[in-house]
């Protein structure tokens, strides 16, 4: 609710041995947003036409996000509680999605397209058309300021 | 481990026998994540190493000569499940298993040294080379054991002889 605090921020998260701790905050990156992945190196990833390559750079990438964020993002079990997650992987899975697009023939290697995809009833290959899952990334946007 | 330092590797010729290359990655193969995320810091330096250089160590920073690249792992901190759930299956999965892999199963990164190689190859004089890794981990709580992070199978150098990108 707006101007309420986010719950998520007060829930305990479980570790080994049953443990529950609070959830950690955001700590202070030591390195400079400057350290991030800029335009080129992105644009490198999105060049590697294998797969296996593609995704093990992208994979880099991804990690080095979580890790430059710190605090709950810095681990697997508690990323998803930071808000930044979301748009954290939404930026990855647009990736993806401009990286299919540019190599139709090479989407996924077969050995992955019938792999389940557990809770959801769904296959790899069941996931790699993202309009059929109800949504898409734009590919460009232009606007134009009305207020004079 | 704590660090990884190499033993001395021979710094490699292109297929026609000169040393010059477009591209250069350091993969690093069976890559534990299963622990604290950290960033593995690459460097490669001449050996035998000069003896008035400092040797690399946690503080060696991003502009010394000898950095080379990073990878980044994001980890699990650990796992917590009922007997079996955190054992990585070892050997390859049946055909007809359409089981997605173990959550812990080793990964592989690269890291892209082409820069740092080509520095190497300028000096005629330096045959060999090693390579130090120093994790710089990514804590999740002020108990968390930041050591003995860096843990993988294999380390291997690949060059690729043409011109330029092979990714451009």
């Amino acid at each position: 609710m707006a101007g309420e605090p986010n719950p998520l921020f007060s829930q305990p998260i479980l570790r080994g041995g049953g443990r529950r701790e609070r959830l950690p905050k955001r700590t202070t990156p030591d390195r400079a947003a400057e350290a991030l992945p800029a335009r080129e190196r992105i644009a490198r990833v999105l060049r590697r036409s294998n797969f296996l390559d593609f995704s093990g750079e992208l994979e880099n990438v991804h990690g080095q996000i979580h890790g430059w964020a710190g605090g709950a993002m810095t681990s697997v079990p508690t990323a998803a509680f930071d808000p930044l997650f979301w748009s954290h992987h939404a930026m990855i899975d647009r990736l993806w999605r401009i990286w299919q697009l540019r190599n139709p023939e090479n989407a996924a290697l077969s050995r992955y397209r019938n792999v389940a995809l557990a809770p959801f009833e769904m296959t790899v290959g069941e996931t790699l058309e993202v309009t059929l899952l109800g949504y898409d990334y734009a590919g460009s946007t232009t606007s134009v300021d009305v207020r004079r | 481990m704590d660090r990884y330092d190499s033993d001395p590797l021979s710094l490699p010729a292109a297929l026609d026998g000169r040393r010059r290359f477009g591209r250069a990655d350091l993969e690093f193969h069976d890559v534990d994540h299963s622990g604290l995320s950290y960033e593995g810091r690459v460097f490669v330096e001449p050996h035998p190493a000069a003896e008035d250089r400092r040797p690399v160590d946690e503080s060696t920073a991003f502009d010394d000569g000898r950095y080379a690249g990073s990878f980044y792992v994001f980890g699990h901190w650990g796992c917590v499940g009922d007997e079996g759930h955190c054992e990585v299956p070892s050997g390859p999965l049946h055909a007809f298993d359409h089981r997605p892999p173990h959550k812990l199963t080793p990964i592989k990164l690269s890291v892209e040294i082409t820069g740092a190689l080509e520095r190497l190859v300028e000096d005629p004089d330096v045959g060999e080379f090693t390579v130090h890794v120093i994790p710089h981990p990514a804590p999740l709580t002020p108990d968390d054991d930041t050591s003995d992070l860096l843990r993988f199978g294999r380390l291997s150098l690949l060059t690729y002889d043409g011109e330029g990108d092979p990714a451009a």
